[in-house]
């Protein structure tokens, strides 16, 4: 994962000559080995950058799968920890490899409204993240990305100057379902739970 | 994205279309014109008055004034049609890394101008080349909806991505479209609420 680094590191040199000012808070909720589903808000183009830049771990995050048109996405992506996800019909390879990178003690980031907002505020969460929440059973950490709707929303052309801060809220300890029928009783109260420490992020 | 993806309709008179190029839009109706301003509120600068000191919204109170002009479909219509270019993903190619399937990438095929029509049943394109076939679904036969950056897509009943592109109209405005006639048409059908429209059309 040197590209990786790598980019980081260009994206932290690169923020403040565009004129952005990049925080970072909660690192220290951010476990140092083992697995977790990293939850980010999603309001600008930006959030997959800043967000990576922002975790000490190598996180490895779904991307829709639209973003792999070009060969040289395809090259790039997955050495920067994306991996596909038609988000247009059930995609059930993207959760077998989401549930082998947590098998092997890798963080995986999961976007759960599944776009990003036009007016900067939390959608609805995708019902199949909450799905793989409840079949993955390990630590949530919701990610709070604020301040990157001012600087580039979904229907600006160009960056405003700004502040972004990336907050990592406490892990979320949610218990596995063991069933089907489980997992789908307990998707909205799982969706409450991650909206609310979610916004939280955001807001403080 | 351009300004007019959020503001298609003008939110101070209900005129439709709102035309303009990046962080600028225009109402002919009543002149009023649209800017970015400071950090993400849009500056709404009255016919005949400077733009120092007109004031600033919020893309929210945007939205619910274009909301409160009947949302996406112009007065007194009951279908809606814009030029459209049409790429269908033919192909569904595995992406691999060091041996392993990460997912799954759909072949997008070359792009096909034309016009994209709804009313209360059916979605049709009918391509701009004389040789080319009118393709119709009707809405109940629809298995997904999403808008992907700029685009629109729809999955067909056979379980194919069809995206749609438009030169000038907003995306936004197709999603809300399909959403609204989607969920009446549903309704109409007794086939009840529908509670999300991707990765499929989830009712109730």
């Amino acid at each position: 994962m040197i590209l990786y680094r790598l980019s980081q590191g260009l994206v932290r040199v690169s923020l403040p000559l565009l004129g952005v000012r990049f925080r970072v808070e909660g690192l220290e909720h951010v476990p140092r080995a083992g697995a977790f589903l990293l939850l980010f808000n999603h309001q600008s183009i930006l959030d997959p950058i800043l967000a990576q830049t922002a975790c000490p771990r190598v996180v490895y995050s779904m991307t829709k799968s639209t973003q792999f048109a070009s060969p040289l996405m395809r090259w790039l992506v997955p050495r920067l920890g994306g991996f596909p996800t038609r988000r247009y019909q059930v995609d059930p390879q993207t959760v077998r490899t989401a549930l082998r990178h947590l098998a092997a003690g890798r963080p995986v980031g999961i976007y759960p409204e599944g776009e990003r907002s036009w007016d900067g505020h939390l959608q609805p969460f995708r019902r199949g993240t909450m799905r793989l929440v409840l079949k993955a059973g390990v630590p949530v950490i919701p990610c709070g990305i604020r301040g990157s709707y001012e600087v580039k929303p979904r229907w600006g052309t160009r960056l405003a100057r700004g502040e972004v801060t990336v907050r990592f809220g406490r892990p979320l300890h949610i218990p596995p379902a063991r069933t089907r029928a489980e997992r789908e009783a307990r998707i909205d109260e799982t969706a409450g739970l991650i909206a609310e420490a979610l916004n939280a992020a955001m807001e403080s | 994205m351009p300004l007019r993806h959020l503001i298609y309709r003008c939110p101070e008179c209900g005129h439709d279309p709102v035309l303009g190029e990046g962080d600028r839009a225009h109402c002919d109706g009543c002149g009023t014109s649209f800017e970015r301003g400071e950090r993400s509120l849009v500056r709404v600068i009255p016919a005949g008055t400077p733009p120092h000191g007109a004031p600033c919204r919020t893309a929210r109170e945007l939205i619910e004034a274009i909301d409160g002009h009947g949302g996406p479909l112009p007065p007194g219509r009951d279908g809606y049609a814009a030029d459209a270019l049409r790429r269908t993903a033919s192909r569904h190619r595995p992406l691999k890394r060091r041996g392993r399937v990460l997912g799954f990438y759909e072949a997008l095929g070359a792009p096909e101008a034309g016009v994209l029509a709804i009313d209360a049943d059916t979605l049709r394109f009918r391509p701009t080349a004389t040789e080319g076939e009118v393709s119709e679904w009707r809405l109940l036969d629809l298995r997904a909806v999403q808008t992907s950056s700029a685009a629109v897509q729809v999955t067909d009943p056979r379980g194919t991505l069809v995206q749609f592109q438009f030169p000038v109209d907003s995306p936004r405005r197709w999603e809300q479209l399909l959403h609204r006639f989607l969920r009446a048409a549903y309704q109409r059908a007794g086939r009840g609420e529908i509670l999300e429209f991707q990765p499929r059309i989830v009712t109730r």
